[in-house]
């Protein structure tokens, strides 16, 4: 019994990280630290850091899945798989509903204008994504030349993300002004 | 911004959205989900349009929950309804999940060891490269006018030099932006 209430405990706090972090990666991180870490005490904080650092490197949606490593370590097996799905099934629901009425009302014309409305607002919040990645990543003048070059090129020649993310993450062992994370 | 009304190739089946998607999912870093669904379903096989994608990633930013599951859904729904948000979702998350599952038990303090920190300093280098890169390859196909550049840096620069929260800034550049698309003051 202990064993449910401990796993519907893992749903709810997830549920609750799922539907207010507003603006993803940062806002899950925080929020989901007030729950493991400050109510319910699930992990450290230095066990925090490093599940959010396994999530980090893990393939797929690996803004969410440092939730799993903290599921786990308060529920075993089940518990990892409890927090994915509190975490990803609430704001999934959400987003289908919206996608849903967008899609129903779509000839009208607010709709029409607020769907419109959204895409130059979208290329704002992705530069903005860009951009905050940017602030946390750059400290030496070298790596914001590098941003821009692998930028211009990933533009010019359509590489592929997944190469250019692993060629960064190894010029991260060897250039030395990289050392800080 | 510039709709272009050109029909849109015929969508896909389930097995072949959920057969992408899983390759997304089982080989993507951090935030490079975006750019590799943008490729395959937008450049590649032009199920969407580039607005339809924007708008995707503009709603799964603006709601909360994580990014690439949202849009994960976003875009399952608009190409194959309820299964195939499911679908989309499913084959994104579940290889990470697993293998989350696997590793959490044994390689938890591994990742305390500051080459790993190195990975990931050079691993976000490479997605914001990404990300303006994508940003860059958007705006040549879209050719904004200059009011949605306007709208463009109305979100950009409170957020980003500003530090003012993203629903602060948003919420009223949306409500702007729907009414003068909507009088087509702006277009």
């Amino acid at each position: 019994m202990d064993n449910l209430k401990t796993l519907l405990e893992i749903f709810w706090s997830f549920l609750q990280v799922s539907l207010t972090s507003l603006g993803g990666g940062g806002a899950i991180l925080l929020e989901s630290q007030r729950q493991a870490v400050t109510l319910h005490h699930w992990v450290t904080p230095s066990e925090f850091n490093e599940a959010v650092t396994l999530g980090q490197l893990m393939p797929g949606s690996s803004g969410g899945l440092g939730v799993v490593v903290i599921g786990y370590q308060a529920g075993g097996w089940l518990g990892g798989i409890i927090a994915a799905i509190g975490l990803y099934l609430p704001a999934a629901i959400l987003t289908g509903l919206v996608t849903h009425l967008s899609q129903r009302w779509q000839h009208s014309s607010w709709m029409d204008a607020l769907q419109q409305a959204i895409v130059p607002i979208s290329l704002g919040l992705l530069v903005v994504m860009a951009g905050l990645f940017s602030k946390t990543a750059i400290s030496h003048w070298q790596e914001g030349g590098l941003v821009l070059i692998v930028a211009w090129a990933y533009w010019r020649w359509h590489l592929n993300p997944i190469l250019i993310i692993l060629a960064t993450a190894s010029l991260g062992f060897w250039l030395p002004f990289a050392a800080s994370p | 911004m510039s709709q272009d009304h050109e029909p849109v190739a015929h969508p896909p089946s389930l097995f072949r959205l959920g057969a992408i998607a899983l390759e997304i999912g089982l080989t993507s870093f951090g935030v490079s989900p975006l750019p590799l669904f943008l490729q395959a379903l937008v450049f590649k096989r032009g199920w969407l349009k580039e607005s339809d994608f924007l708008i995707g990633s503009g709603l799964a930013q603006l709601l909360p929950g994580p990014i690439t599951g949202n849009l994960a859904v976003f875009l399952g729904q608009r190409l194959l309804g309820l299964l195939g948000a499911v679908i989309t979702l499913l084959a994104l998350v579940t290889p990470g999940l697993l293998l989350t599952l696997i590793l959490c038990p044994i390689y938890t303090q591994a990742v305390t060891l500051p080459i790993v920190a190195k990975l990931i300093h050079g691993m976000t280098l490479g997605m914001a490269s990404i990300l303006f890169g994508m940003v860059l390859r958007l705006l040549s196909k879209c050719r904004p006018t200059w009011q949605n550049w306007l709208l463009i840096g109305l979100t950009i620069v409170p957020i980003l030099l500003f530090d003012q929260p993203a629903i602060v800034v948003v919420l009223p550049v949306l409500l702007l932006a729907t009414w003068g698309y909507r009088w087509r003051w702006i277009t």
